[in-house]
């Protein structure tokens, strides 16, 4: 499928390994569109930045955030992400590899749209990207994110 | 004065009950051994005269009376007196005019002035005391040698009886100390051998009637030389000036009240002197001279001697007694620095009170102290029984002062009459956090302390029919029950000392607590940095173990044709490790929570958590079609709603996965607390999750709950990090419950636990 008139999606994960297999899993349940990668803090910055210069069709509709990241908490970065204007309505899905129930809490309430915890097992986790592109590109709409404030 | 609507109480119509309010200076008589003259301070008209007036030899009272106070004497005699008259002022004590032999008789003639009347008392001399004339000089001069070198106000006393003993030759001389409820105490005393001793006797209050006290503080001394005197009336009974009988306060020859002759001549005394005793302008006390065996009638200059003793005694003895006062505050003063030293010093603060030389009894004058902190209670001394120190403490406890005294415990709190007795004096100090932290002096009532060396029974009793009461026992008596349940009251210094005192030991008990506070921080902090560490360390071991898991299954499929069964089963095992070992990262992270993590209890139902459990192991339970049974619904429990998840699931998973029977089954159930006969609280619930499964060994059962330990080899029965029982182990731990398990090898195993302390 084609979430949402081919508009990229944001994944911020720094272990080459995950990414490659999310990648994959997701291209195996149907996802065409372009997945744009931050790998640490400082990536995140500049991508934040040059994001502003955009246009509309060039934003993330959807952010997967792993938050074992090294050099920032994955809290910090989330937090950081959601007082971004154009970030403000997309949904960010949390990923790590073990859940501290403080930070399931905290991770909601600083504006997460889920919490996934990664399996370690090959099967599972294909079957857990299937279940989350069910949801969120199927199921759910997505924001369009058309107005956006002044940068 | 004149016109009351009460009747007057004279010597007619008193007795005990009215005595209170005697108006002994109305008394109208005088003692016979001095003729009495009252005059018109301005005309020197003879208004009134005593009865025996007729001893001058100059007439009798009838023709006495009207004529000029002038005209009875000699030219030089009259000066005197003339001169001595002007310089008279009312309100003040006699003055020695002159000594005259009149008509043969020897006389000292004194005079003072009141209300426009003077009065004049010939007093006879007496024979009697100028044997002692040669040494009076001697003794006063050793004797206020003495007075200056004794060191308590005791030794002070009993120096001072013993002077006035050898000046005037009494039988018996008393010291004796009015308590600030008026009643009095004999606290040194100088008597004849073979006399009863009345050292140590209390008497109440109302023995000195308040007319008594007051005619005390108006002079010095009074002088009653024979207690079997027949008083002589005046004549005539009203004074022309003011209508009124005359005022006698002041007159030394005064009639005494029948009260006071009754209650010598029960004592079996003939004749007194008392000597008043001030204290800063107050009535301190009084020196109560006695004669057993005869009349003893002092002359002039034994009085004088004996008022000038009086005046320097009580100078001296304030001196004395407020140096006494130094002292004890000075020592209390002392005794309170040393034990701050003490709570700074040592770690306990019972021993800190308790074990030095200086400790909370050793200066303050109590019978006994109890300590309360830490809801413990310690007796020191004589005090009373645990439990009425309970319920004391609750009720001073309730006051919420620093400080709270009483000197008559049963006037402020109903308490056992044992309690009243020894505790009458309770003295308390607020020590620590709690409103029932106290420090407790006690004084027992004041009448066990009291030693009357008297007997009794030795006393001479007048059975007239009338009131035996009038006599030292009687009053002693008296005494008795009016200080019943009263202690000695608390003095200011200590009061201050225990105010002091408390204060001190609550800083110490602050500063401890903000100690112990900062440590807690300090644990909680390292615990939770502990906590971080666990879960980086977590994250970052499991890292590669994702990639190698990864990485391998990733070959297992891209290479199905290239792989033959033999590699295909190599990497298939490194998957599975690679999975082991994740399932004991996660074990240990969840072993470490639970000894960091702060337990939040709560009321738990367990029927709740028990399906949640079957829902997770739905695909286990359907995999070995087992069944879980649970036969009566579960209680519910007060413990952490997460932990006790966390049990039941590894011992309900553990008990599915060890069991190789066809209908395998597990039931979760619960054995009510059996209360143990003479504990006050009821044991905890005990639950189980019993099994049919593969049973332990026994050799076995002690070892089963150890970190990572497991009885099968690593494939058997499904694999499994060996965490879950440790898990299970440790979260009983953390609620002080117990697990333990009964078990038959072959048959089935029983997991039994509790989640709260059992009492003992």
């Amino acid at each position: 499928m084609s979430v949402l008139k081919g508009r990229p999606l944001l994944l911020i994960e720094d272990n080459d390994f995950d990414a490659g297999l999310l990648v994959e899993c997701l291209r195996s349940v149907g996802v065409t569109n372009e997945i744009h990668r931050c790998a640490d803090g400082a990536a995140i910055e500049k991508y934040l930045a040059q994001a502003k210069t955009l246009n509309l069709s060039q934003q993330p509709v959807f952010v997967f955030l792993d938050l074992n990241l090294p050099g920032a908490e994955g809290l910090k970065v989330l937090e950081r992400l959601k007082a971004e204007p154009s970030f403000a309505a997309v949904p960010v899905v949390v990923l790590t590899t073990s859940a501290r129930p403080n930070d399931v809490d905290q991770a909601y309430r600083s504006g997460a749209a889920g919490f996934i915890t990664k399996p370690i097992d090959l099967d599972k986790f294909e079957s857990m990207v299937r279940q989350v592109t069910n949801y969120w590109f199927s199921a759910v709409k997505l924001p369009e994110n058309v107005t956006r404030t002044k940068p | 004065m004149a016109g009351t609507s009460e009747e007057r109480v004279t010597s007619q119509n008193v007795s005990l009950d009215n005595c209170d309010r005697e108006q002994i200076q109305y008394s109208n008589a005088i003692q016979p051994h001095a003729v009495l003259i009252v005059i018109d301070q301005r005309t020197h008209e003879i208004l009134q005269l005593s009865a025996n007036a007729g001893e001058l030899r100059m007439g009798s009272p009838s023709q006495l009376i009207g004529r000029r106070f002038d005209d009875l004497w000699a030219t030089e005699l009259r000066q005197q007196l003339l001169d001595g008259l002007t310089k008279l002022t009312d309100n003040t004590p006699p003055r020695h005019l002159a000594t005259a032999d009149i008509n043969g008789q020897l006389r000292d003639i004194f005079a003072h002035s009141m209300n426009g009347a003077c009065i004049l008392e010939l007093e006879r001399q007496s024979p009697q005391a100028n044997v002692l004339q040669s040494q009076l000089y001697s003794n006063l001069r050793n004797g206020i040698a003495q007075l200056n070198a004794s060191t308590s106000v005791i030794e002070f006393l009993n120096e001072s009886v013993g002077i006035i003993a050898r000046c005037t030759g009494f039988e018996r001389v008393m010291a004796y100390r009015f308590q600030p409820d008026g009643s009095g105490e004999v606290v040194a005393e100088a008597v004849h051998e073979g006399l009863e001793h009345y050292l140590g006797l209390h008497y109440p209050a109302a023995d000195i009637p308040k007319p008594a006290r007051r005619l005390f503080s108006l002079t010095w001394l009074r002088h009653l030389p024979d207690v079997d005197y027949q008083p002589i009336p005046i004549v005539p009974n009203l004074n022309s000036i003011t209508r009124d009988t005359v005022d006698l306060s002041y007159a030394f020859s005064r009639s005494v009240s029948v009260m006071y002759t009754e209650y010598l001549r029960n004592m079996g005394v003939k004749a007194t002197m008392v000597l008043t005793l001030f204290k800063a302008g107050r009535l301190w006390g009084l020196i109560s001279c006695m004669q057993h065996s005869a009349p003893r009638h002092l002359n002039i200059e034994v009085r004088g001697v004996c008022e000038m003793l009086a005046q320097t005694i009580s100078l001296l003895m304030s001196a004395k007694e407020d140096a006494e006062f130094a002292s004890y505050r000075a020592s209390l003063s002392h005794c309170l620095e040393r034990l701050n030293n003490e709570l700074a010093m040592r770690h306990s603060i019972l021993e800190a009170l308790t074990q030095g030389d200086a400790n909370i009894l050793s200066a303050i004058h109590a019978s006994g102290a109890a300590v309360l902190l830490d809801g413990e209670i310690h007796c020191f001394g004589k005090t009373p029984p645990e439990a009425s120190i309970e319920k004391l403490a609750a009720f001073i406890g309730g006051k919420a002062k620093e400080i709270w005294s009483t000197d008559m415990i049963s006037r402020d709190f109903k308490i056992d009459e044992e309690t009243a007795a020894h505790a009458a004096g309770v003295l308390a100090a607020r020590i620590g956090h709690f409103e029932t932290d106290l420090l407790l002096w006690f004084r027992p009532e004041y009448r066990q302390t009291v030693d009357w060396a008297g007997d009794p029974s030795k006393l001479v009793v007048n059975s007239s029919g009338r009131q035996t009461r009038l006599n030292p026992n009687g009053s002693f008596e008296v005494w008795k029950s009016d200080v019943l349940g009263r202690a000695k009251p608390w003095l200011d210094s200590e009061l201050e000392f225990a105010s002091k005192l408390g204060r001190g030991i609550m800083e110490v008990v602050l500063e401890r607590s903000r100690v112990l506070t900062k440590l807690n921080e300090d644990l909680s902090r390292s615990n939770r940095e502990l906590q971080e560490f666990v879960y980086t360390a977590t994250h970052d071991l499991k890292t590669p173990l994702r990639g190698i898991a990864g990485q391998t299954q990733l070959v297992l499929r891209r290479g199905t044709e290239r792989l033959d069964e033999a590699d295909r089963k190599l990497l298939q095992d490194v998957v599975k490790l690679a999975l082991r070992m994740d399932g004991m990262i996660d074990g240990l992270l969840r072993y470490s929570e639970l000894g960091h993590a702060t337990l939040s209890p709560e009321w738990v139902d367990l029927n709740e958590i028990c399906s949640q459990v079957v829902d997770l192991l739905q695909s286990e339970i359907q995999g070995k079609n087992a069944e879980i049974r649970i036969p009566r619904p579960l209680p519910r429990i007060y413990c952490d709603i997460r932990w006790v998840s966390q049990i039941l699931l590894n011992l309900v998973a553990n008990a599915l996965k060890y069991n190789d029977k066809d209908s395998p089954w597990i039931e979760v159930g619960y054995r009510e607390a059996i209360a143990r006969s003479g504990t006050r609280k009821a044991q905890p619930t005990v639950l189980f999750v019993r099994d049919n499964g593969i049973g332990i060994d026994k050799q076995h059962l002690e070892s089963v709950f150890r970190l990572f330990h497991r009885l099968h080899a690593s494939d058997g029965f499904g694999g499994g990090a060996g965490l879950g029982l440790s898990i299970v182990a440790r979260a009983v731990e953390r609620h002080r419950g117990r697990v333990w398990l009964e078990s038959e090898l072959g048959k089935g195993t029983t997991f039994y636990f509790t989640l709260s302390p059992e009492t003992n």
